[in-house]
This record gives structure tokens, C-alpha cells and sequence, in this order.
């Protein structure tokens, strides 16, 4: 049975609100990333206090816009860590492989005395990208009407375009294509669990493998 | 139901193509993910040491930088060369700072990754690559004002040793009085001229320089760009610009932020039913 319209004040259409909630959500993605930026002084991206706040303010801002985690049965949390840990296999076995086969350059990683900081630091990062893009940010836009690949579509360029500033414009690429496989891992889910465990995997697999 | 399986193999299936596309377009040498907290790129040679195979990394990049000169003042520089996220090079000097010559209108700053000279540091080996950082106007070398001093920032590669910032003149190298700055293997030192400079390592002298260096950089023997010798400090150096630029960019952060945070939570009120009579949570009420 359909609902009846409220009488009363006028409210604003949904799909209007959800837009807004979008834009103020990627403003403040993007007021977050010049807080971490201009906090890591000299150490930049490698400032590990700054990476916390950093995802600090992004949970705030994903918990502040209403975000809730989908309270989902534990076979069904099982599958989405399942396909989580697929995502993260997916995108370091590729790297892996290649540097077996041909080698790579030496990347600088931290000392292995700052592994657990490091671990957490990148752990927590990871996952708060994952709550604001394909939680807060994704159910926003889809919410627009716009349907779930224009959000996946949307995280994905707003994941990358927030790292350009850090990792060069060269990192484009790879950040738009893993932003999709991480919203195709939301889509596919129905929840945050699989692409915040992709996208947390990936990123603790660097000091391992890279 | 399978019909919803086969959607969600769908769906997988063309986020990896997306991540397959997307390692391809990038290089084969991407790590699996560009964000990690400490990700940072490859270092950049112009010499490769042993054991460095220089197909694989991107040449190091030389920067140049003119700046206006304000009412008979040189400018603040604060300039670095633009490998992103680090730098390899930096050069820091607070406005006022260098003796001009009359009619000058603009100063040209450069960082120039170069072959090393022929000397080699006496009490080490070097660690990375030679800066040659000339100050100019016109062709003339900028020196700086008695007592002032300028900071040089440099990037080694990945080794987690301490490393010396040391100076050339074009006959010797001098060791600066170095710091590690905000991150491993990068180091700075406060100079008073500006000539060349790299990081050294301590250990056995080298008795000559690597052999494979990048083909078509500049194969210079260092020399003087500007008089003064290179005596190190450890006072604080140039770089306040940038230090005010970094909180102003904080306040309007946080600014923006909370903002934002008020914004979504007058949504969420504007987004929620408005209140039942009766104040009854799920339950609808009866109309009387």
C-alpha cells in the first residue's frame, strides 16, 4: 500500500537532500585530505599521526551523515571478509608476480621497529576511506537515484583524485581502476566489510611483499 | 537467486578487469594499491650504485624557479624539486636574505641533479644524488647577507642509515652540521653559500663514481656558484612561509569540516519523519 503524502511543512525531496549530502561529503573529504596534508609537515603522506586524524575526521564525518555498518547475519559478514580477502589476493598478486618475474625498484618502507604503529596507522586508514567512500559517500549517491554504478563511479574518481596530491598524478590510474574493484566489492557485498577488507589487505600487503 | 549470483559474478568480475586496466595504464612497477601510510616512491638516480638496475627507476628531475624581486628584496624561496610525494631536493631562504645587485628584478633558484665531480667526499661514500644549486640574478651569483643562512633538503635512497649533508666548493667537501627532516632518509643542513651539495654516508672513501649514470645528464665537475665557504650551524633555518602556509591550511581545514559536520547533521534532522504525537517510537498513532 502506497503511503499517503504528510501534510504539513514542506519537506525537501529526498533525492535532493541525498545530492547535498554527497557534495558536502566529498568537501569534506577534501578539507580532511588538506588537514593531513598541511598536519604531516615535512613527512607528508608518511606522517603516521596525521594518517590518524586523517581517518578519524573521515569516520566522524561518515558517523555525522548517518552511516550506520549494515547489520548483517555472521555467515553473510563471513562472505563479505571472504570476498574482501579475494580483492586484496587480486590486487597484490598481480605486483607479486611481476616483481618475481622482472624485479622492481627498492621502495622505501618504514623500519620494522614501527611495524605495529605502522600496521594500525594504515589499518585504520583503509578502513575509514572505506566507511566515508563506499558507505557514507556511496549510499548518498545512490540514494540520488543515480543507481549504484554512477556511486561506485563516484567513489571511485573521488578515491583517486583525494590521492593525486600525495602519490602524483602517475597513481591516477590505479587508484580509479582499484576505487571501481572496491565498489563493485560494495555492490556485489551489499556492505562496507569486503571492500574495507580489499582495501585494508592491499594496503598491509606492502610492507610484506612490496 | 542465481540469478543474483550471476549479477554479483558480474559485478566482481568487472571491478578486476577496472583494477587490471588501471595496474596496466599505471606501470607495472605500481605497488598493488597507491595508499598506504609510508608509501613512497622508488628513489630517483642519476648513478646507479651496484646492484641498481636504472631501467627501472625514472630519472631524477631538475627544477628552476624565477621569482620576482619586491621592493629591492629577494624573495622567500621555499622550492623543491617535483617528484611527488618527496622531494628529492629542497631549498629554503627567507626573504631579504641575499645580497642583490643593483637593478636587479628577479632571482633564479635551481636544483639540478648532476654527474658527480670528480672529487669524492674523503670520508665517505655518497648517498644518492649531487644537487648543483646555484642562486642567480642575470648571471650573477647570489651570496648570502652576512649571517644569514639558507637550508638544503635532501632525499637519500632507502638505507635507514644517518646520513651527512656535505658541500662542494669545487676543490673539497665539506661536511654540514645535518638533521634528519620529518621522515627517514631525508636530511637537511643550513648553509651560507650555495654550491653543490649531496648526502654522504660514513664509510670507506669512494676512489671513483659509479660507473652506470643516466645518459644525457649533465656531465658537470661542480664548481662555485656563489662566493662564501660552507660552514655549518645548527640554528634554526629558513622555511617560516611554509610553516605559516601549512596552519593556515589547517584552520581553513578545520574550518570547512565543521561546516560540514553541522550540514550533515541539520540534514539528518531535516531528513528524519517529523515527530508523532504521542512521542510513540514505531508504533503508529491513532488518529482521535
Amino acid at each position: 500500500m502506497a503511503a499517503k503524502p504528510q501534510l504539513g511543512a514542506a519537506q525537501p525531496r529526498p533525492s535532493a537532500v541525498a545530492a547535498l549530502r554527497a557534495g558536502i561529503l566529498m568537501g569534506g573529504l577534501a578539507a580532511a585530505m588538506t588537514l593531513r596534508l598541511a598536519s604531516g609537515g615535512a613527512a607528508g603522506s608518511t606522517s603516521q599521526p596525521a594518517a590518524v586524524l586523517f581517518a578519524a575526521v573521515l569516520l566522524a564525518l561518515g558517523l555525522l551523515s548517518g552511516w550506520r555498518p549494515v547489520r548483517g547475519s555472521w555467515p553473510s559478514r563471513a562472505r563479505g571478509a571472504g570476498m574482501g580477502l579475494g580483492g586484496a589476493t587480486l590486487l597484490c598478486a598481480l605486483p607479486l608476480a611481476h616483481r618475481l618475474w622482472v624485479g622492481v625498484p627498492a621502495v622505501p618502507r618504514p623500519a620494522w621497529g614501527m611495524l605495529l604503529t605502522w600496521s594500525l596507522a594504515t589499518f585504520c586508514v583503509a578502513v575509514a576511506e572505506e566507511v566515508l567512500l563506499r558507505g557514507a559517500l556511496f549510499d548518498a549517491v545512490r540514494r540520488t537515484g543515480a543507481g549504484e554504478a554512477a556511486a561506485v563511479a563516484v567513489a571511485a574518481v573521488a578515491f583517486a583524485v583525494i590521492h593525486v596530491p600525495m602519490y602524483g598524478p602517475g597513481a591516477l590510474p590505479l587508484d580509479l581502476g582499484v576505487g571501481v574493484l572496491l565498489g563493485c566489492l560494495r555492490v556485489a557485498s551489499g556492505g562496507v566489510t569486503a571492500p574495507a577488507t580489499a582495501h585494508a589487505g592491499a594496503d598491509l600487503a606492502l610492507w610484506w611483499v612490496w | 537467486m542465481r540469478r543474483a549470483a550471476r549479477h554479483r559474478r558480474a559485478v566482481l568480475a568487472a571491478g578486476a578487469a577496472a583494477a587490471l586496466a588501471g595496474w596496466l595504464a599505471t606501470g607495472t612497477n605500481a605497488p598493488p594499491l597507491y595508499d598506504s601510510v609510508g608509501v613512497a616512491p622508488p628513489f630517483r638516480y642519476v648513478c646507479a650504485p651496484a646492484g641498481i638496475n636504472l631501467s627501472l627507476h625514472p630519472a631524477p628531475n631538475p627544477a628552476t624557479q624565477t621569482l620576482p624581486v619586491t621592493n629591492g628584496q629577494s624573495p622567500g624561496v621555499g622550492f623543491t624539486t617535483d617528484e611527488v610525494p618527496i622531494p628529492q631536493a629542497q631549498v629554503l631562504v627567507q626573504a631579504g636574505e641575499l645580497v642583490l645587485p643593483p637593478g636587479a628584478t628577479a632571482i633564479t633558484v635551481s636544483l639540478t641533479p648532476v654527474v658527480p665531480p670528480q672529487i669524492l667526499p674523503s670520508d665517505g661514500v655518497l648517498d644518492g644524488n649531487v644537487y648543483d644549486i646555484p642562486v642567480t640574478a642575470g648571471n650573477v651569483a647570489l651570496p648570502l647577507a652576512p649571517g644569514a643562512l639558507a637550508t638544503v633538503v635532501l632525499r637519500g635512497p632507502p638505507t635507514g642509515k644517518l646520513a651527512t649533508l656535505e658541500q662542494f666548493d669545487g676543490r673539497t667537501w665539506t661536511p654540514l652540521n645535518s638533521t634528519p627532516v620529518g621522515t627517514a632518509d631525508i636530511f637537511g643542513a643550513n648553509v651560507t653559500s650555495f654550491t653543490t651539495f649531496a648526502l654522504v654516508l660514513p664509510g670507506s672513501p669512494q676512489t671513483h663514481a659509479a660507473a652506470g649514470c643516466l645518459p644525457g645528464t649533465t656531465l658537470v665537475a661542480p664548481g662555485v656558484s656563489s662566493s662564501g665557504s660552507a660552514t655549518s650551524t645548527a640554528s634554526a633555518g629558513a622555511g617560516g612561509e611554509s610553516s605559516n602556509t601549512a596552519l593556515i591550511l589547517i584552520g581553513v581545514a578545520v574550518v570547512a569540516l565543521l561546516v560540514a559536520g553541522g550540514l550533515l547533521l541539520l540534514l539528518r534532522s531535516s531528513g528524519r519523519p517529523p515527530p508523532r504525537s504521542g512521542g510513540g517510537r514505531g508504533r503508529p498513532s491513532r488518529r482521535r
